[in-house]
């Protein structure tokens, strides 16, 4: 089961991916809401400054979630979501400045209904915990501000009302969002748990496949060589100089297999099966792999498995050219830096194609990742620690 | 797990998750109705509003009913009823309150925004928005005849209005972008699988690799350094049993990832003191001290590597030392068993051992590390060598008998 507090970003990375396309429709409607309320209800406004301080702050925590939600900055960062809040709040107290003494219509004081909206768009990225706390905290706060409003006499509204009105729409979203968030990151870990044991007798035969395959490589070399030479030796029951000379170079070239295989990485496996999956037939890992203290095998199992699998969707986008293609890993103190160069051929921005979803899932396993393209050369560099 | 099951699991937690999403905002608008209804009738109790509680509480009973069972006739009889109630609300606080000037106040909207949610979320796409959009008209429908009961002038509210388009929006991004957005997920899927195979191939070929080394090599080696003359009956026999291990397919079986999880618990009857015995019998004279009992911790299959990994590094005493002494020294924590290979021979460094020498890094290094060992060592010219061998252990009270 996932830790407690753990996000829909954190557990999923490609589906709240797939979120982002939401989280820009929605930044685009919450700023038109506080743009468009605050322009209907202009007879409304009493200090304009304020008014359209509002509508500014409403837009910065909108497109804050927009520009920290972006794959490359993959996980939404705790600062990130203190800013977006935080603007959030000016904007409930800037929306009820801007109408002080004027106003008590709901919609003239759109900003709790943004702020919920903010916290729907931040359900994708940020633990169920944290949006509660958010809703609590913006609930009492459009509430207080609710109090505090002074309104024209004829407005006879209870008291308990104006503080439902300002607080309902915003905690009613936040709650909201929190179930979303809540079950989403449930239904994913119950998944994994479920699939941890199914996924091992899944795949049963394919590792039947694999066992077979090491097994014939090694008796194709035994049969090769080593069986008819010992057969021989056996029958004759007698060492001669001949068979001893015979014996170093079988001895030789089998260790020269042997080394070859001990001194090659998973890494190098990886970039030679992408390689051999696109139509060529040579194996590039070594020349292309750079891995002199052999830290590749440092990389956990989830880190091995993204990298895995962008390697392939690079060597899979339209315009990748092999040649380009490069991995130095470094040793840097207690860490190891990765650097992957790749050449693309492409007009598209990097957070705009294919690779977006692979990048955001690479944030989640290397923190630090960077990511530069100067057309046509992708850099991609990251680290992980080194037990 | 196939490719694409968990991109449709995905899809139908993010369904799960939007339907939630949809019935708790429900839940909190009807409870907020409910509330503001009662704060009206506090505020002015000579007037009689308590009634529509009600069809408020029925509405939400419908939804807790919604939210368990959802069918096409219960979402039809939310509507209606939801319909109702909004329509009752309206005109009971419309009629009670003339400082309530538009069918835009915040209280009439409530039920409304309910109507527009609940229905049709978590379905697909077209679904959700049909749903949302029938709810937004039964709701302003409602507050139209409220209104018109009442002469109070009808005014579309903007919290349904902004959460219906809202809802259209969100909706139709999500059908637009869907099927784009989701193809990372089966190379990730992919990439699962792979790694696995490619632990496990890199497994069988460190192990196939190392029993490889620790025979035919071997036999090899001592022919090729040996003298002329008649086979060793002994050395002859090792062969052909070694070849019939090495053809056969039993090594394999072995080598799969199925941990034996079962500590051996008797350490006579390790693989390390079989090692010692083998050493002993080729003549170098091997002292073996420390926590022997912390070795009945190991699984069976770590036993097994640290037996042929010592075995190894008992050999090489023997080959390359040029002394006939060694000690094996057993060191027991509470997470791990170290096993210490020292020697006061002629030592050597790493650094300069020929690349095609594969005895540490095969049947020491990469065979340890592959049940999750650790190995170091130290060793200078002249003065000797030590190596480290360290694996995990079962705890303590798992059934050591020393």
């Amino acid at each position: 089961m996932p830790e407690r507090g753990l996000s829909y970003q954190q557990l999923d990375p490609v589906g709240s991916y797939g979120s982002r396309p939401i989280t820009l429709v929605l930044s685009l409607g919450i700023i038109a809401v506080a743009a468009g309320a605050t322009a209907l209800s202009w007879s409304a406004v009493s200090n304009p400054v304020a008014a359209l301080l509002a509508v500014v702050a409403t837009a910065i925590s909108a497109l804050g979630i927009t520009f920290w939600s972006s794959p490359l900055r993959a996980p939404f960062r705790w600062t990130g979501f203190v800013v977006v809040m935080l603007f959030a709040a000016f904007s409930l107290v800037l929306a009820a400045a801007g109408t002080w003494n004027r106003s008590a219509n709901v919609f003239e004081q759109w900003a709790p209904i943004t702020v919920g909206l903010i916290l729907v768009q931040l359900s994708s990225y940020r633990s169920a915990r944290e949006l509660t706390e958010a809703t609590v905290l913006g609930g009492l706060l459009a509430a207080f501000v609710a109090v505090i409003h002074p309104t024209p006499s004829h407005f006879a509204e209870p008291t308990l009302v104006i503080v439902l009105g300002a607080a309902v729409p915003l905690v009613a979203l936040g709650a909201g969002a929190t179930a979303y968030s809540s079950v989403i990151v449930r239904s994913l870990g119950r998944w994994y748990s479920r699939t941890a044991t199914s996924e091992r007798a899944a795949s049963l035969a394919m590792k039947d496949h694999v066992l077979q395959s090491v097994h014939d490589d090694r008796v194709g070399i035994l049969n090769d060589s080593v069986v008819p030479f010992f057969s021989g030796l056996l029958a004759r029951g007698v060492i001669t100089h001949d068979d001893r000379e015979a014996a170093g170079e079988i001895a030789s070239s089998i260790r020269s297999i042997m080394v070859a295989d001990v001194d090659r990485s998973w890494l190098d496996s990886v970039v030679d099966e992408v390689a051999s999956r696109r139509g060529g037939s040579e194996s590039p890992g070594s020349e292309v792999v750079q891995d002199e203290f052999r830290l590749a095998s440092g990389m956990s199992t989830e880190q091995r498995i993204v990298v895995r699998a962008v390697l392939i969707a690079l060597f899979d986008h339209p315009g990748f050219d092999a040649d380009g293609f490069a991995v130095l890993i470094a040793r840097e103190r207690g860490s190891a830096v990765v650097t992957l160069t790749a050449l693309l051929d492409s007009d598209e921005s990097i957070p705009r194609s294919g690779l977006a979803a692979y990048f955001a899932v690479l944030r989640i396993a290397f923190p630090d990742l960077h990511v530069s393209f100067q057309r046509p050369t992708l850099t991609l560099r990251f680290s992980y620690g080194l037990t | 797990m196939t490719q694409g099951q968990s991109q449709h699991v995905g899809l139908q937690a993010v369904n799960r998750a939007f339907s939630r999403f949809a019935h708790v905002t429900g839940y909190t608008v009807l409870c907020g109705a409910l509330v503001e209804i009662l704060g009206y009738q506090f505020a002015a109790p000579g007037r009689v509003i308590w009634p529509v509680l009600l069809p408020v509480a029925v509405t939400l009973a419908l939804l807790v009913i919604l939210d368990r069972l959802r069918t096409f006739a219960i979402s039809v009889l939310f509507l209606i009823v939801g319909g109702a109630t909004q329509f009752l609300v309206s005109f009971a606080l419309l009629s009670a309150f003339p400082s309530i000037r538009s069918t835009d106040a915040v209280t009439l909207s409530l039920v409304s925004v309910s109507l527009v949610l609940v229905c049709g979320s978590g379905f697909v796409p077209s679904s959700t928005i049909i749903w949302g959009t029938v709810g937004f008209a039964v709701g302003q429908l409602a507050s139209f005849a409220a209104a018109l009961c009442t002469g109070v002038a009808y005014r579309p509210d903007a919290i349904s209005i902004v959460v219906e388009v809202g809802l259209v929006l969100v909706e139709l991004t999500d059908a637009i972008t869907r099927s784009r957005r989701l193809t990372a997920r089966p190379e990730l899927d992919r990439a699962v699988i792979d790694d696995e195979l490619s632990v496990l191939r890199y497994r069988v070929e460190g192990k196939a690799a190392a029993i490889m080394h620790d025979t035919v090599l071997g036999h090899l080696s001592a022919i090729a350094a040996g003298a002329d003359g008649p086979l060793d009956p002994r050395m002859a026999n090792q062969i052909e049993r070694d070849v019939a291990v090495l053809i056969g397919e039993e090594w394999l079986r072995d080598a799969s990832p199925a941990p034996d999880d079962s500590a051996r618990s008797d350490w006579r009857r390790s693989a390390l003191l079989a090692a010692v015995q083998e050493a002993r019998d080729l003549s170098l004279t091997v002292d073996v001290t420390g926590d022997l009992g912390a070795i009945g911790r190991l699984t069976g299959e770590r036993d097994v590597a640290i037996g042929l990994a010592v075995k190894q590094c008992l050999v090489n005493v023997l080959r390359h030392a040029q002394v006939s002494h060694a000690e094996v020294v057993v060191i027991g924590s509470a997470t791990d068993v170290s096993v210490m290979v020292i020697d006061a021979g002629r030592g050597f460094s790493e650094h300069l051992v020929g690349s095609d020498r594969l005895g540490l890094r095969q049947s020491v290094r990469r065979r340890i590390e592959s049940v999750s060992g650790e190995v170091r060592l130290w060793s200078t010219p002249g003065h000797g060598t030590s190596v480290l061998i360290q694996v995990p252990a079962l705890p303590a009270s798992g059934g050591s008998d020393a």
